[in-house]
C-alpha cells in the first residue's frame, strides 16, 4: 500500500498492553482514514450508554494516506470519541507538524480504551510504543508540560499532543493541544484523554511516506503559491488568518454579537485582522508542508501578564467568542484568554460562548454577586472574562459550574438561564450566523456533534454574486443553481447536503479545509480525488470522494442513532428563532421554525433517512457497506 | 464635499502608506465608481461597498458625510463583470 503504513496502534490503558493492528487494505479503501476510521473502533469498543468520561469510551486519533506526503494542507489529525460536552459523537480535527510526525513513525493512528491507573505519557517512535510514568508532569501547562517531554527523551524535534490541567480536570469542552497552541478543540475531546490519566503522547519518527505518482503532487505542490494571489479567501488568510473575515462578517449583519442578540459590534475594527497586522501580530505561522501560513502569532500584554508567541495568537473564532460575544473591544485581553486556553488546554470557542452565556444571565440577574464570587459579569468587562478563564481551567468557584458548558450549568441554574443557550445539542454555536447565511440553520441542526462551521460551504460561496471557480468547483458536486445567502429554499437544502459531503470527506481524508474545498480554497475537489490516486495509486474520482464523505457521515449518524438521538435533537436555540437581531444589516432578521422544518424534511429525504426519525434507514447503511452499523 | 472611506483586508495594499481611514474632498454628484478611480484602486479589486453600513451598488451617489466602507473579493464574491477573469487553472 501506498500513503498508508499499514498500522494502527492500539493501547489498553487500564492494563498497559499495546499492540499493533495491520488492517486489510479493504479496510482502508471502506474508511480512508480520520473521522470514519475513528468511528468505526468507537462504535465496536464501546457500548451504547456508555460515561463519556469512563473507562469505557475509546477515543481515537486517526491520519489518513495524504498526511506527511510534502504537499499543503495534509498535516492533519481527526480524534474521535463520545463527547462528555453532548453524549453524542465528538469530532475535532487538528493541525501542525504532529500528524506528519505520526505518519513518519510509522502509524495511520492510535486507539485508546480503558483508563491508566497512574498518569502516563505514551512515547511512540519509528514503529515502536510505551507507556512511561508522568505523574510529575500532571497539573503542568502545556509549554512546560512539553519542554519536559522533550529534555527527558533527548530530541527537541519530538512533537507532542496533551492535555492541559483543563483536560486534567474534565472541563467537558476540554481541548487536545499539540505543540502547545494547536487544539482539536471542539466536543471535550481533551476531556476524554484526561479520563483516561494519559497526560501526552510524544511522536518522533523518520520514515518517508511512500506515494505512487510523485510527479503530479510535485506539480500540483508547486501550483500552489502561484493560485495564491488570484484566491482572494486564500490569499486573506495568508495575509490577516481567519480574522481577515471579521470585519466583512460585521458589515453583513453577521457576527455574534452579546450573546446572540446582535449580528454588529461596534469595536469589530479593534479586534478584527487588520488591526492586529497592525500592532501585535509578530509573524504567520503554519503547518508541515502547507504554503498558506494562515496561523497567527503575537506578542503582546494585558494588565502586565505576556502574551508569548510561543502560544501562537488568536484566530477568528476565537477573537469572536472572547470579543464580540462577551461585548469586548480589547485585542489584549483577547489574547490573554486565548493564551490562557492554550496554555490549560481548552476549547476557545464553547470557553468564550459560554462566558458570554454566563454574562447574559449576570445581566438578566439569574446570576448574581454572590453567585460569581464577586466578578462583574456585566458585558463588556474584559478583566473579568480573563479571570474566568483560568478558573474554569481549574474548575475554582463559578468555573466549576461553568466547565460544564452553557447547556449543563443552564440545567443548574434553572429558570429563564435555559432561554439564553446558544448551542444546538449542547455545543455551544461558532461565529457563523444562520440569520444571514441561511444553510447554517440546516446544518447547526442535523450535525451529529452539534453546531459545527467547518461541516458544509457557507452561503456567500454559492450565490448569483460568487466568483466564476466557486460556482465551477460547486458544479463538480452537482450544485448549478446558486441563491441567495438569506433564502433556505430546496436548492439550498441540496447544497448542504452536497457541500457537507465534501466537508466530510475532507475530516475522512485528514484535508486542511482551508486548502481542499468546494468552493474558495486552494485545490478544488477534482484536485482532491487527483491527490488521493496520487499518493494511493488507487482510482479516484469526485464520486468517489463524495461518497466516502456520505459514508462517514451514515457512520456518525449511526453512532447517535443507537444513543437514541434522531429528529428531536436536530433542532435550533430558542434565541435564533424568536429573538429578531438588533441593528445593522441584520437587523430584525431571524430564523422561522416552518422554514427549519420543511428543509429538515427535505435534507433526511435527500440522505435516504427515515424523515420521523432522523436515523439511516437500514437499506442506506447496507448500500454504503454498513450493516453492521443497524 | 468630504467623504470618509474605509478599505479593508488585502484594499489596504492599494493605497499610499496602507492607510485604512482616508478622508477626501469630491465633487458633488460623485459616485462610489468616481471615488475608486480617484484613489486609484483597479476597479476589479474593489468588490463589496457599504454606505453607512448599507450595501450600495458602485453607481450610488455620494452625500457628503459619507462613510464607504470597501471591500475586496473575500467571502467568495467575484471581481465586477466587466473585469471577469478567466479560470486560473
Amino acid at each position: 500500500m501506498y500513503g498508508y503504513a499499514g498500522k494502527i496502534l492500539h493501547v489498553d490503558l487500564t492494563t498497559g498492553s499495546i499492540h499493533i493492528e495491520e488492517p486489510s487494505e479493504a479496510f482502508y479503501r471502506t474508511y480512508v482514514g480520520g473521522s470514519a476510521m475513528g468511528t468505526f473502533y468507537l462504535y465496536k469498543n464501546t457500548p451504547a450508554g456508555a460515561d463519556p468520561l469512563g473507562p469505557q469510551n475509546t477515543l481515537s486519533l486517526m491520519l489518513s494516506a495524504a498526511t506527511g506526503v510534502s504537499i499543503s494542507g495534509q498535516s492533519r489529525m481527526t480524534t474521535t470519541a463520545k463527547s462528555p460536552l453532548t453524549g453524542l459523537i465528538g469530532d475535532s480535527q487538528v493541525g501542525g507538524f504532529l500528524p506528519a510526525e505520526l505518519k513518519f513513525a510509522g502509524f495511520d493512528g492510535i486507539v485508546l480504551t480503558g483508563r491508566s491507573p497512574q498518569s502516563v505519557c505514551l512515547w511512540i517512535h519509528d514503529g515502536q510504543a510505551e507507556l512511561r510514568d508522568a505523574s510529575h508532569l500532571w497539573g503542568k501547562i502545556t509549554g512546560d508540560t512539553e519542554a519536559l517531554i522533550k529534555q527527558e527523551l533527548g530530541d527537541p524535534k519530538i512533537e507532542v499532543a496533551q492535555v492541559g490541567p483543563g483536560g486534567e480536570k474534565m472541563v467537558r469542552f476540554a481541548a487536545i493541544m499539540n505543540m502547545s497552541n494547536r487544539a482539536n478543540g471542539r466536543t471535550g475531546m481533551g476531556a476524554v484523554m484526561g479520563s483516561k490519566n494519559l497526560k501526552a503522547i510524544a511522536v518522533r519518527g523518520h520514515h518517508k511516506v511512500k506515494v505512487t505518482d510523485q510527479a503530479t503532487i510535485a506539480k500540483m505542490h508547486r501550483m500552489g503559491p502561484k493560485r495564491l494571489p488570484d484566491l482572494p479567501d486564500v490569499h486573506g488568510l495568508q495575509v490577516y488568518g481567519t480574522a481577515s473575515g471579521m470585519n466583512y462578517q460585521n458589515a453583513m449583519g453577521g457576527l455574534p454579537t452579546r450573546n446572540w442578540t446582535s449580528g454588529v459590534f461596534g469595536e469589530a475594527e479593534a479586534i478584527s485582522g487588520e488591526t492586529m497586522s497592525e500592532t501585535i501580530l509578530k509573524e504567520n505561522d503554519t503547518c508541515y508542508a502547507c504554503v498558506v501560513r494562515c496561523k497567527r502569532v503575537v506578542e503582546t500584554e494585558y494588565r502586565h501578564k505576556k502574551v508569548q508567541p510561543f502560544y501562537g495568537g488568536p484566530e477568528y473564532e476565537t477573537l469572536s467568542t472572547f470579543g464580540s460575544y462577551c461585548g469586548i473591544g480589547d485585542l489584549n485581553a483577547i489574547s490573554l484568554a486565548n493564551q490562557l486556553c492554550n496554555q490549560h488546554g481548552l476549547d476557545t470557542i464553547s470557553c468564550g460562548a459560554t462566558i458570554a452565556f454566563a454574562m447574559d444571565c449576570f445581566e438578566h440577574g439569574h446570576l448574581t454577586l454572590e453567585d460569581t464570587g464577586g466578578i462583574d459579569l456585566h458585558f463588556g468587562n474584559a478583566e473579568s472574562m480573563v479571570a474566568l478563564v483560568e478558573k474554569i481551567a481549574q474548575r475554582e468557584g463559578l468555573g466549576d459550574l461553568l466547565a460544564e458548558g452553557s447547556a449543563l450549568a443552564a440545567e443548574k441554574i434553572g429558570g429563564g438561564a435555559r432561554d439564553l443557550v446558544v448551542a444546538v445539542k449542547g455545543e455551544e454555536v461558532p461565529a457563523h450566523m444562520p440569520q444571514v447565511k441561511r444553510s447554517l440553520a440546516l446544518i447547526y441542526a442535523v450535525n451529529p456533534f452539534g453546531a459545527d462551521h467547518q461541516s458544509h460551504e457557507h452561503d456567500p460561496f454559492y450565490n448569483p454574486e460568487s466568483a466564476p471557480l466557486c460556482l465551477e468547483r460547486m458544479a463538480m458536486i452537482g450544485l448549478t443553481d446558486p441563491q441567495p445567502d438569506r433564502l433556505l429554499n430546496q436548492e439550498k437544502v441540496k447544497m448542504a447536503v452536497h457541500t457537507q459531503r465534501t466537508y466530510s470527506f475532507t475530516d475522512t481524508a485528514n484535508l486542511c479545509q482551508f486548502v481542499y474545498g468546494p468552493a474558495w480554497q486552494l485545490y478544488g475537489p477534482d484536485e482532491m480525488a487527483a491527490l488521493m490516486q496520487a499518493v494511493t495509486g488507487w482510482q479516484w474520482t469526485v464520486e468517489d470522494v463524495q461518497k466516502i464523505g456520505e459514508r462517514r457521515l451514515n457512520m456518525i449518524r449511526a453512532f447517535n442513532a443507537r444513543e437514541g438521538a434522531g429528529r428531536d435533537r436536530d433542532t435550533l436555540p430558542k434565541r435564533i428563532f424568536d429573538e429578531p437581531l438588533k441593528g445593522g444589516a441584520s437587523d430584525g432578521v431571524s430564523v422561522t421554525r416552518e422554514e427549519v422544518q420543511a428543509a429538515l424534511d427535505l435534507y433526511y429525504e435527500l440522505c435516504g433517512w427515515d424523515k420521523t426519525t432522523g436515523m439511516p434507514t437500514r437499506a442506506k447503511l447496507e448500500a454504503l457497506d454498513l450493516g453492521w452499523m443497524t | 464635499m468630504i467623504i470618509t472611506i474605509r478599505l479593508y483586508a488585502t484594499l489596504r495594499a492599494h493605497v499610499p502608506n496602507g492607510k485604512k481611514v482616508l478622508e477626501l474632498d469630491v465633487p458633488e454628484g460623485s459616485t462610489v465608481t468616481d471615488l475608486v478611480a480617484r484613489l486609484g484602486i483597479p476597479a476589479q479589486v474593489v468588490r463589496k461597498v457599504f454606505v453607512g453600513g448599507v450595501a450600495r451598488e458602485k453607481s450610488y451617489v455620494l452625500q457628503p458625510g459619507d462613510e464607504v466602507g470597501m471591500f475586496p473579493p473575500i467571502a467568495g464574491g467575484a471581481p465586477v463583470q466587466e473585469f471577469l477573469q478567466t479560470s486560473t487553472r
